[in-house]
Order: structure tokens, then C-alpha cells, then sequence
């Protein structure tokens, strides 16, 4: 599978490793400390079809060969031997064997539950999500509240379906056990930690 | 008045050029070159690389150098020199079976095959002061050349234990075939029950005084089976094999020294495994017999929840061995308490003179009659 | 040529000067992104102490590797860093970890509590309000506020996954029969967001209530011990206590000799050998700040400064 890459398509990845990873790790941080608050990330980045530079960017940061990544895409897609090339992270066929998931189709969306939530005694091998969307925007939609939130904030994410927003308020009751989520659109992303409470 | 203390950069700095100047030590005295260390200080740049967990002969012998001869200390440079090193691969098992034989001996039979080679050991001899080594001979003399024997070493000496388990008296420990990740404790957090491969690793970087005292605790009593016997103790040279991706074959990356201790326990036997003997096995860099010793009898120690026996002393408490055994993490924790502690020191302070009001108060108003009576005690005793 | 391809533009041109043979912030990538992963897990579920693969630091455990780590995964050449140890910025060990960064990150570093952007500290917490955006990283020997109660790893972890917390408040009700309060002055364990009991690591209980809600993200690192853990901004930190017996911080009946503050963490000077005291701020910025602002102690005329002895030169005295 590893052969299929082909490097004359390929786009580079960050022109300066040590310090794009560390400014969007910042970005990552900042989103996942204050949920709902959109920042921006991977601008500068050529991503390949269908990730979004955000998406791209936060796979190059946090993802090596120690976190096995799923995904909705073709095992063949140009995407995946990018994410291989540049990341070395294996690609797992199961999504409760994955650390990373990457979403770019909601509608098909596995239910939340297929993925890692953790267990009591060890809450944080959960499954990270990036869901791409079609939109997002701080103006109005859901409302969160919770840790990293000072009153409430909205965010609104464009294309999700309401089965996802049900197994996530499923997943709210069972804390401290869940996925954390990143909703990337474009270069910009906001986080959706399992702490917060969302309304709307 | 009050000083407010400033300065601290420059002052550290200070203190670092007094120390290098201390390691120096008197100008007169020829510096210490590496090459001596390496040679005439042997095996502390083998207890340096066991337990820094990097086999590099130079890379300790300066370390020493730059300890003033401290070990744990000189351990501590090279482990933190060992975590920025990139990773090229993993090494195949070392085969001890094919070792390069310096010396090899066994306890628990009279004559093994391959026999009993005593090689370079402190053992039976009389600790007098060589006061002849005083004034340096430059090799001139006769006394440090031993005689070549007329008979060559066997290349390939059998292992005791594999002598045993041809008679099936001793556990089958054949590699498992599942080839799972071998443990890596520089790189996860230790997990508890910790599997055997991470308590070996974890032993073998661990302090050779702590490991020796625990072992010395199993053997005096502290230990639930009693007397362990010697298998063998074996110390030679090894090579290393790397299997490399694009070749798909071992090749020879190099050679270490090694010595191998394992150890001889009774197992009685339980209602579902036979009885039979078990091993405790201790593994260092270069010559370290005491180590690997200990070594041996903490790892069958810890092996008590494994073979269903009674875990009840100090030497089988796996948490509160594997916990405590590094002495880099020991010696930063317990010398943590040179640092500034004023402000917690504060805190008890206030807490403290409170809690004292208080005492004082609560004695005006009653003092209970076992303190009357302490008072009264201490008084006539004047 | 995976190597080559990443690397072949790896050479920008603001990059900071930093000392060679080693890559920016000392921690190679790998590692970094490990500790990034943690720490985002930790942000998401604050108050439990995610376990991560702890490296050997240059500097020795105990000395604040775990916060070393943290920042070294956080730090960037846009960051101020600011290092304290005991609220100053000048003790030996403080001086010594922002030297680290100076020297392998080449980042800009401060004394002022608001210019940084990062903030390093062992015990304390600054007096000056943290903002939002800034993170302060602790330094944790031990991160596990069970631990003296029942030191077995396996146990605690049972207790933190069922929220079973019924020995520490044992304990502390304990202090309260046995003295008449809980005999904890630092180190005073609180609930975060209603679920974990943590260890605020060792800063006097004086700085707890200053946690909670606190608009500045806190992250800790215990790097013996292996751990990471966060407190969100703006989340809920309790300090433990009855409520017959609230909690309650240390008081003065003194200000700051110096800058005249009666609401500041004061450390206390012996003078001469005959018990003369002085009360000073622990947190040395906020003094400095209020003494450049004109606020003055009783003694700001009879202060000097001297140099810390290292045992060369005479120290200075009055």
C-alpha cells in the first residue's frame, strides 16, 4: 500500500516542521481550552483532496506511527498515502482501534460509539475526532457551556446530521468517558471537548 | 537590615567554575586521560553503562571524568545524553549461548561441559591493600601478566539451564513466538502488574546497592523460598544483530560485553504445572556480577504472583520495588529538598504557631491529669 | 526520502538562535507531539492525571522536569516565557530553568507576570490576576493527591474511576477531631469541575481560591512520576473541606516590609540571631510593581541588594 504513494503528486507538508507544528498545536490548544472558540490553522498549507488545510495541518502535528488513524475515505485515496507519508501513522480498518478519526462525509458518519470513549481507569485512550464541515461559525447555533467556558458560547457547524448530535448528548452523560472533537472547515477549526454541554 | 538576595544567574555560574576547578583538582597532578578510565576503571564504566542503558565505553569513561568519579551521577549524564539519541532500530536477542567466553562458572554442579573458567575475578582473593600498586610500574612488571592457557576456551559453551531442560527438571522459557513489543520503559510510563520484560528492564537500569540490598533481604528471610542456587554466571563478548527493513536479514552491527546470571529455584509444583525448577535471570553491560546476581534473585522474587506463591515481603512487592529501584529518580527526588522550600515552609510555620496558640490555651484552661502527672514526675526526677 | 522531502525546506529564516546539536526547546518532535497529545487529553477532562512516556531531562527529577517537558511542547518564538520558583523569579532554580529555555529555545524571557505568556512556577502562584490566554505550567512532584493516604497505584486508580473519595475526606476529618482543623498548609487537595480530586501541587493553600475560575490555562507535569494534568479556563476548583469547617486561607497581622501589601503570600526573613523578622511579598514582580508604583513598607529605606554567595567572594552586607 505504501508503494501506491506516488511523490510526484504529492504536496509537501509544513515548509518548517518545529515551528508550524508548534503554532498550530498552539491554535489545537487554544480551541480545545475554549470550546466553541474558532481559530486558525494550516493556512499557509496545500492539502490534498477532499482534507481541508486545517484537517491537514492538525494530522501533521499530532499524528506519527504511534496513533493508528481511521477513516471514511478509500484505502487507496490519494489523502491516505499523504497522511502516511507525511504522518508514518498506520491506518486502522476499525474505528475502536483508532487514537485519530478523520471524518470527511457526516451523512455516513459511524455512530459515536463505534469509536474509543475510554475507560474508567483510564478515560484518555479515547478516539480524538477531526469532522470536517461544511461550515462554521461563531454567530449563532449550538450552545455550549462548561470547563474552558466562561458563561456560553455558540458555534455553529454546518452538515451534521442529528443522529450525531444524539449520540453526542448520549456521550455527555457518560463523562469522563468519550471522544473529544475537532470540526475543521477550511483553515479554521473549533473543538467540541467531552466536557461541554451542548444546546440547541 | 534586609538583603534582598539578587543575582542568581551569576552566581550559579560561579559555582559551576568552582567545581570545574575542584574536578581538576591539584594543577601539579597529571589530568586524568579517558583511556585510563576506560582501563584501569573498568568496571565503573560498566556499572555506568548498565544502568545508563547505553553501551558506549567512551561516552562513560567521560562521564566518570566529569562526575569526579561520581557514578550515580556520572549514570544520570549519560541517561540524559541516551534521550536525544534518534532511534535506528531494534536489535535482534543477543545469544549468550555464543558468547565469546571470559569467564564462566557454575554452583550447581561439580563439572559442567565446556568446564568452569574461573577468567579475571576478585573472588578468593585476600582483600590486602596492594601496596606495591602505590607507585606505578608502567606494565614492567610480571605480576600483571597472566599465563596463556594451553588449552583454547570452547567456542560454543552449552548453557547449565539447557542441560536441565534437555531432563525437562527446569521451565521451558523458549521464546514466545507472539513477538508483541518488547516493553520500553524510556519511552511508556510503567504500568502495573508489569510483564516480565519490563521488570528485567527495569532491574537491570536499576541501582546495583538497591537491588543488592533487596536480594541480600530475600536470602536472610525476607523471601518466602529460601536459597537459591547459582546456575551459572557466565561473562564474554556477544555480537549484535540488526535486521534491517530493506534486507529482510540479521547482520552483524557490532560486539558488546555481557554478563549473564541465572539462578536456580525450587518450584514445588501447584494442582495445574508439574514441579520443576524456575529461573531467575539477571542480565548488565560489561563485567557486573554482583549486579546481575541481585539481579537474578529479585526477578524470580517478583515472579510470586506469576507462580502462584505467596507475595508477602519487601523484595516481592513489585510495586514498591520497580517504584523505587532507579537511582536517577531517587537521588533527583530526595535531593529535590535543596531547593527553595520557604514558602511551603511558611505555610507550616503559620499552621504551626497557630496549632501552638491553641495548645498553650487549651492547657490554662485544663490540663488533663496524665500531663499533671508527667510534670509532677519530670520534677521530682530534678 | 522521507526525510529529505521534510526536510528540505526546513530552514526558516526567523528561527531563533539556539544552542547546537540539539533541536528547538531541547525535546525532539516525537516526543513533543506525544506530550501535545497528552496535554490535549488532559485539557479534556479536567483535574485526572493522564499518564505519558516521561524523557530523562538534563536536569534532574524532582528539579521540575514535568513542567520542563509541558513547556517545551507549548514554547514558540512568539512566547515570554517567565520562570518562578517560590514566587521569585531570582531563585537558584528559577534562574536555572529559564537558562535552559534562553539557551535551547532562544525565546523571550521576562520577570513581569503580564508580559508573559507562559509561566513556569514551582509553589506559587503570582498575585497579579493570571489573564486569559496566558498558561501557567506547574511544576508537581507528586501528582497524586491520594497517594499518602494509600500510596498503592492500582488502589487510587479505582478511587479516581468511581469518584470514590470517601478516605480523603476520612482523613481530613481526622486533622479536625485530632487538632481542630486540617492539618494541610500546602498541597491542599481540590475537586475540579465537580469530578476529579487533585493535587494543586505544592503551593500553599493561600493560592487555591486563586484556581478557580481562573481565566489563564493551568497545566501541570509531574515528570518522575509521569503524569500530565489541566485545569481548563474558567473552571470550577473547590479546595476539600466540611461545612462546619470551611476552607480557610493563612492571614498576616503584618504587610510587606517593602511595598506595604496586606494581601500578598509574605515570606519571613530572619534578620540576626537575636529572632528580629521581617515580612516581605513571596511573589517578588508584585512587589517590585507596587514599589515602582509608590507604595512603601515600613522598611523600603533600610533595603540592599547583595549577590548570592558562592563561596568565592565575600557577600556583601550592611
Amino acid at each position: 500500500m505504501v508503494a501506491t504513494i506516488d511523490l510526484n503528486q504529492m504536496t509537501p507538508g509544513f515548509s518548517d516542521p518545529v515551528f508550524n507544528s508548534q503554532e498550530t498545536f498552539r491554535a489545537i490548544l487554544g480551541a480545545m481550552a475554549h470550546p466553541g472558540r474558532i481559530v486558525t490553522a494550516g493556512s499557509a498549507l496545500d492539502s490534498p483532496h477532499p482534507l481541508n488545510r486545517a484537517s491537514a495541518a492538525v494530522c501533521l502535528t499530532l499524528l506519527d506511527f504511534e496513533t493508528p488513524l481511521w477513516t471514511d475515505l478509500d484505502s487507496d485515496h490519494m489523502a491516505i498515502g499523504w497522511l502516511r507519508f507525511h504522518c508514518g501513522c498506520p491506518v486502522v480498518q476499525n474505528p475502536s482501534e483508532a487514537t485519530f478519526a478523520m471524518i470527511t462525509n457526516n451523512d455516513a458518519m459511524p455512530s459515536l460509539n463505534k469509536f474509543k470513549t475510554g475507560n474508567d481507569e483510564c478515560p484518555e485512550s479515547s478516539t480524538t475526532l477531526i469532522i470536517q464541515t461544511s461550515g462554521l461559525s461563531s454567530m449563532d447555533g449550538k450552545r455550549l457551556s462548561g470547563p474552558g467556558i466562561e458563561t456560553f458560547s455558540t458555534l455553529k457547524m454546518e452538515g451534521l446530521t442529528e443522529r450525531f448530535w444524539q449520540d453526542r448528548q448520549i456521550q455527555f452523560t457518560m463523562f469522563p468517558l468519550g471522544v473529544d472533537i475537532l470540526f475543521t472547515c477550511e483553515n479554521t477549526l473549533a473543538a467540541l471537548p467531552r466536557t461541554v454541554k451542548v444546546e440547541g | 537590615m534586609y538583603v534582598a538576595v539578587k543575582g542568581g544567574e551569576q552566581a550559579i555560574a560561579n559555582a559551576h567554575k568552582l567545581l570545574s576547578e575542584k574536578r581538576r583538582g591539584d594543577q601539579a597532578v597529571p589530568e586524568l586521560e579517558i583511556s585510563q578510565i576506560k582501563e584501569q576503571l573498568g568496571l565503573s564504566v560498566d556499572r555506568v553503562m548498565t544502568e545508563g542503558s547505553l553501551y558506549d565505553r567512551e561516552l562513560a569513561a567521560i562521564a566518570i571524568k566529569q562526575a569526579q568519579g561520581d557514578l550515580v551521577e556520572a549514570i544520570f549524564l549519560l541517561r540524559a545524553y541516551r534521550t536525544t539519541l534518534p532511534r535506528f532500530g531494534f536489535s535482534e536477542p543477543i545469544e549468550t549461548s555464543r558468547m565469546e567466553i571470559q569467564r564462566r562458572i557454575s554452583s550447581s554442579f561439580k563439572d559442567i561441559p565446556g568446564g568452569q573458567v574461573l577468567g579475571p575475578t576478585y573472588d578468593y582473593t585476600h582483600r590486602l591493600i596492594d601496596f606495591a600498586l602505590e607507585i606505578p610500574d608502567n606494565g614492567n612488571s610480571e605480576t600483571c601478566r597472566a599465563e596463556v592457557a594451553a588449552e583454547a576456551i570452547q567456542n560454543a559453551m552449552p548453557r547449565v539451564a539447557d542441560l536441565l531442560l534437555a531432563e525437562g527438571l527446569i521451565e521451558d522459557e523458549a521464546t514466545d513466538n507472539d513477538r508483541r513489543p518488547v516493553a520500553d520503559l524510556t519511552r511508556d510510563p510503567l504500568e502495573l502488574p508489569a510483564e516480565r520484560d519490563a521488570r528485567l528492564q527495569n532491574l537491570a537500569r536499576g541501582d546495583e546497592g538497591f537491588i543488592l540490598s533487596l536480594a541480600y533481604s530475600i536470602l536472610r528471610g525476607f523471601g518466602a523460598s529460601g536459597h537459591p542456587f547459582l546456575g551459572e554466571i557466565r561473562f564474554g563478548e556477544v555480537t549484535v544483530e540488526l535486521v534491517p527493513e530493506e534486507l529482510g536479514f540479521p547482520i552483524e552491527v557490532g560486539e558488546v560485553s555481557v554478563t549473564e546470571c541465572i539462578m536456580f529455584n525450587r518450584f514445588m509444583g501447584s494442582a495445574t504445572t508439574s514441579p520443576k525448577f524456575v529461573r531467575g535471570y539477571g542480565l548488565a553491560f560489561g563485567h557486573c556480577e554482583r549486579k546481575a546476581m541481585a539481579m537474578a534473585i529479585i526477578d524470580y522474587a517478583l515472579r510470586s504472583r506469576e507462580l502462584g506463591e505467596r507475595s508477602e515481603y519487601p523484595a516481592q512487592d513489585e510495586e514498591f520495588v520497580l517504584f523505587h529501584s532507579d537511582n536517577i529518580q531517587a537521588s533527583g527526588f530526595v535531593e529535590h529538598l535543596k531547593l527553595p522550600h520557604y514558602v511551603d515552609f511558611q505555610a507550616d510555620l503559620v499552621l504551626m504557631r497557630n496549632r501552638q496558640g491553641e495548645f498553650r490555651d487549651g492547657k490554662k484552661e485544663g490540663r488533663d491529669e496524665r500531663e499533671l502527672e508527667d510534670e509532677k514526675a519530670a520534677k521530682e526526677a530534678e | 526520502m522521507k526525510k529529505q522531502l521534510k526536510r528540505q525546506s526546513n530552514t526558516g529564516k526567523d528561527r531563533p538562535r539556539i544552542m547546537a546539536g540539539y533541536n528547538f526547546a531541547y525535546l525532539d518532535e516525537q516526543t513533543k507531539r506525544m506530550i501535545r497529545r497528552t496535554i490535549l487529553k488532559a485539557v479534556a477532562i479536567p483535574g485526572y492525571q493522564v499518564p505519558f512516556g516521561s524523557r530523562e531531562m538534563p536536569l534532574p527529577y524532582g528539579w521540575g522536569t514535568g513542567g520542563i517537558q509541558v513547556t517545551a511542547s507549548l514554547i514558540g518564538p512568539e512566547d515570554t516565557l517567565k520562570v518562578i520558583d517560590q514566587g521569585a523569579d531570582d531563585t537558584t532554580n528559577a534562574v536555572s530553568i529559564r537558562r535552559f529555555f534562553s539557551r535551547t529555545a532562544g525565546v523571550h524571557t521576562t520577570t513581569r507576570t503580564r508580559e508573559a505568556t507562559i509561566i513556569q512556577t514551582r509553589h506559587r502562584i503570582p498575585e497579579t490576576h493570571l489573564r486569559n490566554g496566558q498558561i501557567i505550567v506547574y511544576q508537581v512532584p507528586i501528582p497524586e493527591p491520594l497517594r499518602f493516604i494509600e500510596p498503592r497505584a492500582k488502589e487510587v486508580l479505582r478511587m479516581h474511576a468511581l469518584k470514590e473519595y470517601g478516605i480523603m475526606f476520612v482523613k481530613l476529618y481526622e486533622d479536625i477531631s485530632r487538632y481542630g482543623r486540617i492539618a494541610k498548609a500546602f498541597d491542599y487537595p481540590v475537586l475540579v469541575n465537580d469530578r476529579y480530586v487533585m493535587s494543586p501541587s505544592p503551593i500553599p493553600k493561600f493560592d487555591n481560591p486563586k484556581m478557580d475560575c481562573m481565566p489563564a490555562l493551568q497545566i501541570f507535569g509531574a515528570g518522575r512520576e509521569k503524569r500530565i494534568y489541566s485545569v481548563p479556563p474558567y473552571t470550577k476548583v473547590k479546595s476539600l473541606d466540611f461545612e462546619d469547617y470551611p476552607f480557610e486561607v493563612e492571614r498576616w497581622s503584618r504587610c510587606c516590609a517593602l511595598c506595604g501589601s496586606d494581601n500578598s503570600y509574605l515570606d519571613e526573613i530572619i534578620m540576626d540571631d537575636r529572632g528580629s523578622k521581617l515580612f516581605v511579598c513571596s511573589d517578588t514582580d508584585h512587589c517590585n510593581e507596587r514599589v515602582a508604583g509608590g507604595y512603601k513598607g515600613n522598611q523600603a529605606e533600610s533595603i540592599e541588594e547583595a549577590q548570592i554567595s558562592t563561596g568565592t567572594g565575600a557577600r556583601k552586607c550592611a
